[in-house]
């Protein structure tokens, strides 16, 4: 059953509150938390920067970003990040030439590893930068990545 | 969203505690990004992966939201410090509100 299906046929969230305790339902499918959408449709870096309050972002060399100098192919660009900042809470994938720059926002509990691994796409050759939020503070690195085909048009 | 079910690859389902475990998991999804054309020159209508989320029993681990500029089959591979015994659910949620899910257990040895 969809989700919303069952929270209209149950009226609201805190109707199903008893449930959860029961562990009849998980937390996670009963909560629902939407974040902020507006900066993956932002279509400049600048702006994407300003929706996310990350503009200020100090250059670091604290964060590992691992992504080829060339792709071959703009639809799968490999990527790794980690962040050796203490705290880091969220990393943001920007990349500037893209339609819609916002690639991606990780948000971590306390339990995860600030570190990730996932395939982008690039549309041309583009500079790629990363934000840490780290402790209400931002950090940033970035790579230039020259792209062979791009991956956002028909193929 | 597809039928297939999601592909999960766990580093060590029987970690020690405080063991870092990776996890690597794929779906097959189209992420179509809404700026593609069909043979008759109009958009294909957006629908892309908007959140995927892995919790280790109540807890969540982390929040992942990909933007269009996320690759077709959208993959990702995370890392967390095993401190509980419980079941990673992994959950996939597109913008049509289609709802995948996965789940592993991670025992504590």
């Amino acid at each position: 059953m969809k989700r919303r299906h069952f929270l209209k046929a149950f009226g609201s969230v805190s109707a199903l509150a008893p449930l959860i305790g029961s562990g009849l339902l998980r937390p996670g499918q009963a909560l629902a938390v939407d974040f902020n959408r507006a900066p993956f449709e932002a279509k400049t870096p600048a702006d994407v920067l300003r929706l996310t309050g990350t503009g200020a972002a100090e250059a670091t060399r604290d964060i590992f970003l691992k992504v080829p100098e060339v792709a071959e192919n703009g639809a799968s660009v490999p990527v790794e990040i980690s962040s050796n900042i203490p705290g880091t809470t969220r990393l943001a994938v920007i990349i500037d030439k893209n339609p819609l720059p916002l690639a991606l926002q990780f948000n971590f509990g306390p339990e995860a590893v600030p570190r990730l691994q996932t395939r982008l796409r690039m549309a041309e050759s583009s500079r790629l930068r990363v934000v840490a939020t780290a402790g209400g503070k931002h950090y940033t690195v970035f790579r230039d990545v020259k792209v062979t085909i791009g991956g956002c048009g028909d193929q | 969203m597809s039928v297939k079910p999601p592909r999960v690859w766990v580093s060590n389902a029987r970690p020690a505690r405080g063991e870092i475990v990776r996890v690597r998991a794929q779906i097959e999804h189209i992420m179509e990004s809404g700026l593609r054309v069909d043979g008759e020159g109009k958009p294909r209508p957006r629908n892309i992966v908007r959140r995927f989320e892995a919790r280790l029993g109540a807890n969540l681990v982390f929040v992942w939201e990909p933007g269009i500029s996320i690759a077709q089959n959208p993959y990702i591979e995370f890392t967390f410090a095993a401190r509980e015994s419980g079941e990673l659910l992994m959950q996939w949620v597109d913008e049509k509100e289609v709802t995948l899910e996965a789940r592993k257990t991670l025992t504590l040895a």
